[in-house]
């Protein structure tokens, strides 16, 4: 299948955080969440594939293209959205309008006001005056108003309520109705990633724990409800973290199947894509808690 | 063509100063025209006479003396070429950085439609000290149309230079720092200006103090009006130098520089 975006041992070091050797594709015509806690590395790794920031080590290919060979010409095709709208307070719609037309080459005019029209949006008021849903979509627009063939988006349905998230996802479903359109969408909120993504990356810290086709994952990982006589019946090797309750121990296993014919006395439950990454971000406290190097463990990878 | 997308921005950053600054000129004119003809006909004359008296100079001396306040009237418009560091500040306050960064622009262009707006705005302060000039020198006989163009050339020069060294600065060391910035170059002239003025009087006698108040306004006149060409030579170099500086340092902090 054709990549549209690809990272290979990409790096970059703040001294007090690092995106360490983070390997990631996104596959063209797909929606590709990229899963992650606060401040486990998502902003940086999109930053990175935009050029905002440079990179210490990798090679970043979008469309085929290093992004430093032909930057310009590979950001005409990219639309962006970030969870902050980026634009001045003072400006209006039309003003923005009239702001990429001169910097786009593809800019469609009647496309970006039929958007404004589309996500009620007014042309003529400062978008300062903008709610936050109302920046988000007027980001949206602005970003798929240019011929975009890959948007990159940031966390865009932070802090939306539910109707208006609910808005932006069909939006981004209809774009990638379109043959060679593609999403690569942050986000923490994972309920919006089971209900569209083909795809799903969870960062932790700096690294790429798991990647794969989200149907898959959901379908092979599960959670398994333990009392504390059972846990310790079950091989290490099956866990992939545990997690305490009142009543038991959840274990989330990678082999569902596998799983459920070794220990068929323990109760066995599907997963979300929040559980798996709650016990994914656990893993590595309690690797860590045990003494041991959390970054002996290497990433998961599923194929499709 | 994805400058001209910048440019437009920055004259929004700037639109409202713009109304300010037509403003400002239209009270510079008709207070240059009156200070010109009062120091011709009314009160100022008045005063430029008895200060002769009271200073031991000779009239015109005294007369050349007072001509500085419209020369400082005249320089006023030229002052809003600092204005385009609203437009670093503008950006700052939007988080533009990032989205900056996002668009199909090169640091080449980011710093160039910078600099394209810095030169601009000076275009338009100097339309704007042009015509209080032309103004002024049609009011009175005193002051002559290329003694005044000689005034507003050399201050917009040294407003250049001046900016072109901030804007370099503050893509350096961050906008947040801008203030600071935009003081430091001035604050560093004064020092300079009265520690230099106070060594050199130290060392002088008494006839040698007489001598140089009653000559420092030819002295300054003189040098004013004949190194203009000068001033101007140094403003673009210095406006040069700057850009490439400007455009390594946005190109190795990237979206920091904005910031």
């Amino acid at each position: 299948m054709d990549k549209v975006l690809e990272l290979k041992n990409v790096t970059k070091d703040y001294g007090d955080f690092k995106l360490d050797n983070v390997n990631l594709s996104v596959t063209k015509g797909a929606i590709c969440g990229f899963i992650g806690q606060n401040g486990a590395g998502k902003t940086t790794t999109i930053s990175l594939i935009l050029d905002i920031i440079k990179r210490d080590a990798g090679d970043i290919q979008v469309f085929g293209e290093d992004i430093l060979e032909s930057p310009t010409a590979i950001k005409e095709r990219i639309g962006v959205v970030f969870d902050e709208m980026g634009f001045h307070d003072f400006m209006t719609a039309t003003q923005i309008s009239k702001m990429m037309a001169n910097i786009y080459k593809n800019w469609d005019e009647a496309v970006f006001f039929d958007y404004l029209e589309k996500f009620s949006l007014p042309r003529k008021k400062r978008c300062g005056a903008f709610s936050r849903g109302m920046r988000m979509k007027l980001q949206i627009a602005v970003a798929m108003s240019h011929g975009a063939e890959l948007l990159i988006m940031d966390e865009p349905t932070s802090g939306l309520d539910p109707i208006v998230r609910n808005e932006i996802l069909q939006i981004f479903q209809e774009f990638v109705m379109e043959e060679n359109h593609t999403i690569l969408l942050s986000s923490h909120i994972t309920t919006d990633l089971e209900r569209i993504a083909d795809e799903v990356v969870f960062i932790n810290k700096g690294k790429i724990v798991l990647a794969g086709n989200k149907d898959e994952i959901l379908e092979t990982h599960g959670l398994m409800k333990c009392k504390k006589n059972d846990l310790s019946g079950i091989d290490e090797k099956d866990i992939i973290s545990t997690r305490p309750s009142a009543f038991c121990t959840e274990v989330l296993v990678a082999d569902r199947q596998a799983c459920a014919k070794k220990y068929p006395k323990v109760t066995m439950e599907q997963t979300t894509l929040e559980d798996i990454m709650i016990f994914y971000v656990n893993r590595g406290s309690q690797v860590s808690a045990n003494g041991k190097s959390s970054d002996k463990k290497e990433a998961s990878t599923l194929e499709d | 063509m994805t400058m001209k997308g910048l440019l437009i921005k920055d004259y929004y950053c700037l639109k409202k100063s713009l109304k300010s600054f037509l403003a400002l000129t239209i009270g510079v004119i008709l207070i240059g025209i009156m200070f010109a003809i009062s120091m011709e006909h009314g009160n100022m004359a008045m005063v430029a006479a008895e200060t002769a008296v009271q200073a031991g100079v000779d009239e015109a001396t005294a007369f050349d003396m007072f001509r500085v306040a419209v020369w400082l009237v005249i320089i006023i418009p030229m002052a809003f070429v600092g204005n385009v560091v609203d437009c670093f500040k503008a950006d700052m306050r939007a988080e533009f950085g990032k989205q900056l960064f996002s668009l199909p622009v090169d640091s080449k262009q980011i710093v160039a439609a910078r600099y394209l707006t810095c030169i601009i705005y000076a275009l338009v302060s100097f339309v704007g000290a042009t015509i209080t000039a032309i103004c002024i020198s049609s009011a009175s006989e005193q002051y002559p149309f290329s003694e005044l163009m000689s005034v507003v050339v050399l201050f917009g020069s040294v407003m250049i230079i001046y900016l072109c060294i901030v804007m370099c600065l503050i893509y350096l060391i961050g906008v947040k720092y801008a203030d600071y910035i935009q003081a430091a170059p001035l604050l560093i002239i004064m020092i300079v200006a009265v520690v230099f003025s106070n060594v050199k009087m130290m060392n002088m006698n008494e006839a040698e103090m007489d001598s140089l108040m009653a000559n420092m306004w030819g002295t300054v006149k003189g040098f004013m009006t004949q190194n203009v060409g000068i001033f101007l030579l140094v403003a673009v170099v210095i406006l040069v130098i700057t850009y490439f500086v400007s455009v390594q340092i946005v190109e190795k902090r990237r979206g920091k520089a904005i910031c």
